[in-house]
């Protein structure tokens, strides 16, 4: 029996995706949570590009003329926003203003600057000694300080230089190890291999020679170890990914059953949240609303891995009745076959310009990841806005309906509650595959909440009547979604070659696994982009 | 047959571009030209701190290269390979786990358009575009274009 997560909201889905197996399995109707009550008292209308609280806060600080007054709200907003992205931004801000107008204040000056540089990304901190000790040699002032701000700074420089320097040394190891292993010293380069994987896991080249050597060998099962590393980095070529298929149907009797589970088992042993959440506690002041996320994000996308790790750990922390999440996947930096021609249209209603952004309710967030060391920070940030939402009024009712039957999910969304003032709202119908393993350049296999399509002309939703809100049904053909998803994606694919020569994605998970569909629904204001209501339903036990 | 033409162009060039942590911005290193020869345009990028600009080369698995082209194709054309660029930075980056070429703080670029022999004298606008990828440690952007526009006047 293969191993799985074993942990939360994915741990529990991951079960449920291995076991569902059926690829003909109808789905089981859910109804939806209950309904909200109106809200005629509903906040006012934010602005029509929704900027995250911490942005424009720290925005409208920086404005200010008078700069004692300035300082005093950076340090406000520092104290308001103790997990945001932004806080190097604001130390920088504080420092260069009390460098020009308290020039006295050295221990204030010199903490600003100590923090500025402790805010940035680990690895990534010796430019904020430079960048902080160059001031103070530009202003003239406190030049001892500043003199061990950039001693320290090229200490610090250094290590993060010699960190990366071992890192990239993996790449030409890897290959004096596979020559070596082409001129016949097998010793030698499996020896260098090793060293190569020991400086850098993600490498594939040095993953693949060992495996070659393991087979070399006739050690099938360390063999099949490095090949299942391999395949998780995401970054197997085409002929690889053949290599790989190759050796296990030829040790599993022609057959390549069981592979994907493996694989899947082997991340689950090797790839940890680094957050583990705790449950949420209702709350008295808990209101009516399904908060909604909606995260754009994408599988080759290196700073993205904080963003999903993140939202992974806030799928733990609240149960669905809570807490619903969608992911748009972008071709962002690198090609994405999890992207549709609906992901890139809701894209551009936000305006998204990159990768990862995320809106909870409408409200966009500051966006942005990292590596995995950034998930705790993002997570952070994320619950005191999830929190906020969970006790705020909905501003309207949602009721959802779905059913999974004959290759078609049939969903009927009936709004209520509206008031017939106010502005515009959309009803929008999402169609999600709520687990789906395909390992991306970025390492992430495990790929929740998937946005497949979404209802409406162009995948724009369904206009209501605040007035008098009338039930929408929409159908999903999943057939004519799957040709649709093909056709995009070999067109993209065939776009991107055109300037990117040979380009082809390793593999293209296009079909979808119908034991593992949802249906998310929501009201949203259009101009405003606040979200009124959601509703989830799941369309599998 | 080489006609003699005297280029006057304007030296900041319009751009049409949507707000970006990547600036650019050309102008010509020469006032006059030689219609069939070509004119040396110098395209800067300002590139706010944390970003990075890739580099023109292709690197597999890694982020779209920054590539220029010009026009109208009827009176300019880029001599893509005579680029000249500064050396970018190289290092193993973490958002690609390939080692990838960059620059950081401003990047310059001299890009050598060829201009046709047959165009008559008078005014022409010559469009540089530029299409280019950024990202930071945090977040990488979609694939943006820039188009700088530059007035080129040619005299008989």
């Amino acid at each position: 029996m293969m191993r799985l997560i074993g942990r939360g909201f994915l741990g529990s889905l991951a079960l449920a995706f291995l076991a569902a197996a059926t690829p003909g399995a109808q789905g089981v109707i859910t109804l939806a949570q209950p309904p909200g009550a109106p809200n005629p008292s509903a906040p006012g209308t934010p602005p029509a590009r929704p900027v995250s609280p911490d942005v424009s806060a720290l925005q409208a600080a920086q404005r200010i003329p008078d700069n004692d007054q300035k300082i005093g709200a950076i340090e406000k907003w520092l104290k308001d926003f103790p997990e945001s992205g932004s806080r190097q931004q604001a130390y920088t801000a504080l420092f260069d203003t009390l460098v020009k107008h308290r020039p006295t204040d050295r221990a204030s000056i010199l903490d600003a600057a100590q923090k500025g540089i402790d805010a940035a990304q680990e690895g990534f901190r010796a430019s904020g000694y430079s960048r902080f000790a160059g001031a103070l040699l530009t202003a003239g002032m406190f030049l001892e300080d500043a003199a061990v701000m950039a001693e320290t700074g090229l200490t610090v420089f250094e290590d993060e230089q010699n960190k990366q320097m071992q890192r990239a040394r993996a790449t030409h190891l890897g290959t004096l190890g596979r020559i070596r292993i082409k001129q016949g010293r097998v010793a030698d380069g499996e020896k260098l291999l090793k060293e190569a994987y020991a400086a850098n896991p993600e490498i594939p080249s040095a993953l693949i020679g060992l495996a070659e050597v393991a087979e070399g060998r006739k050690d099938s099962k360390a063999a099949l170890d490095y090949w299942l590393q391999a395949s998780l980095t995401g970054r197997l070529s085409k002929e690889d990914r053949a290599k790989l298929e190759a050796f296990y149907k030829n040790a599993h009797n022609g057959s390549l059953d069981g592979l994907d589970a493996a694989l899947d088992a082997k991340y689950s042993e090797t790839s940890t949240n680094p957050v583990h959440a705790d449950t949420y506690k209702v709350t008295a002041a808990r209101s009516n609303r399904l908060v909604l996320a909606e995260v754009f994000t994408g599988a080759g996308c290196g700073p993205c891995i904080a963003a999903d790790l993140a939202f992974d750990a806030a799928m733990e922390r609240y149960p669905r009745k809570d807490l619903a999440v969608v992911m748009y996947h972008m071709h962002i930096p690198l090609p994405d076959p999890l992207t549709n021609q609906s992901t890139v249209e809701r894209a551009k209603y936000y305006s998204i310009n990159g990768v990862p952004s995320y809106a909870i309710d409408g409200s966009l967030l500051g966006g942005g990841g990292g590596d995995r060391s950034y998930t705790k920070r993002i997570f952070s940030r994320l619950v005191p806005d999830i929190e906020k939402e969970l006790e705020a009024e909905s501003g309207g009712e949602l009721t959802l309906e779905a059913s999974l039957a004959g290759g078609v999910v049939k969903a009927t969304a009936t709004p209520a509650g509206l008031g017939g003032e106010g502005n515009a709202v959309r009803l929008q119908i999402l169609l999600v595959e709520e687990l789906l393993a395909y390992s991306g350049e970025n390492g992430i296999r495990f790929h929740p909440m998937v946005v497949r399509s979404i209802g409406g002309a162009n995948f724009g939703g369904f206009t209501v009547d605040r007035g008098a809100p009338v039930a929408v049904e929409h159908v999903f053909d999943l057939a004519q979604i799957t040709e649709e998803t093909q056709k995009y994606i070999d067109d993209y694919e065939k776009t991107r070659a055109s300037t990117q020569s040979g380009f082809t994605f390793s593999r293209k998970p296009v079909a979808m696994n119908l034991g593992n569909l949802a249906v998310v629904a929501f009201l949203q204001e259009e101009k405003s982009k606040q979200i009124l209501q959601s509703s989830y339903v799941r369309l599998h036990d | 047959m080489i006609k003699a033409v005297a280029v006057l162009a304007i030296a900041l060039a319009a751009q049409e571009q949507a707000p970006t942590p990547i600036r650019w911005s050309a102008q010509p290193r020469a006032k006059d030209v030689v219609a069939g020869g070509a004119i040396m345009v110098q395209a800067t990028a300002e590139i706010d701190e944390g970003w990075h600009l890739y580099a023109l080369d292709t690197v597999e698995a890694g982020p779209i290269p920054t590539q220029f082209s010009a026009g109208p194709a009827d009176a300019f054309t880029l001599e893509k390979h005579d680029i000249e660029k500064e050396e970018p930075k190289r290092a193993l980056d973490p958002n690609f786990s390939v080692e990838t070429g960059y620059y950081e703080g401003s990047a310059t670029f001299g890009l050598p358009i060829a201009v046709a022999g047959e165009l008559k004298g008078g005014e022409r606008r010559l469009e540089v575009t530029v299409r280019f990828q950024a990202c930071t440690t945090r977040i990488c952007l979609r694939p943006q274009t820039a188009t700088m526009k530059l007035d080129v006047k040619i005299l008989d």
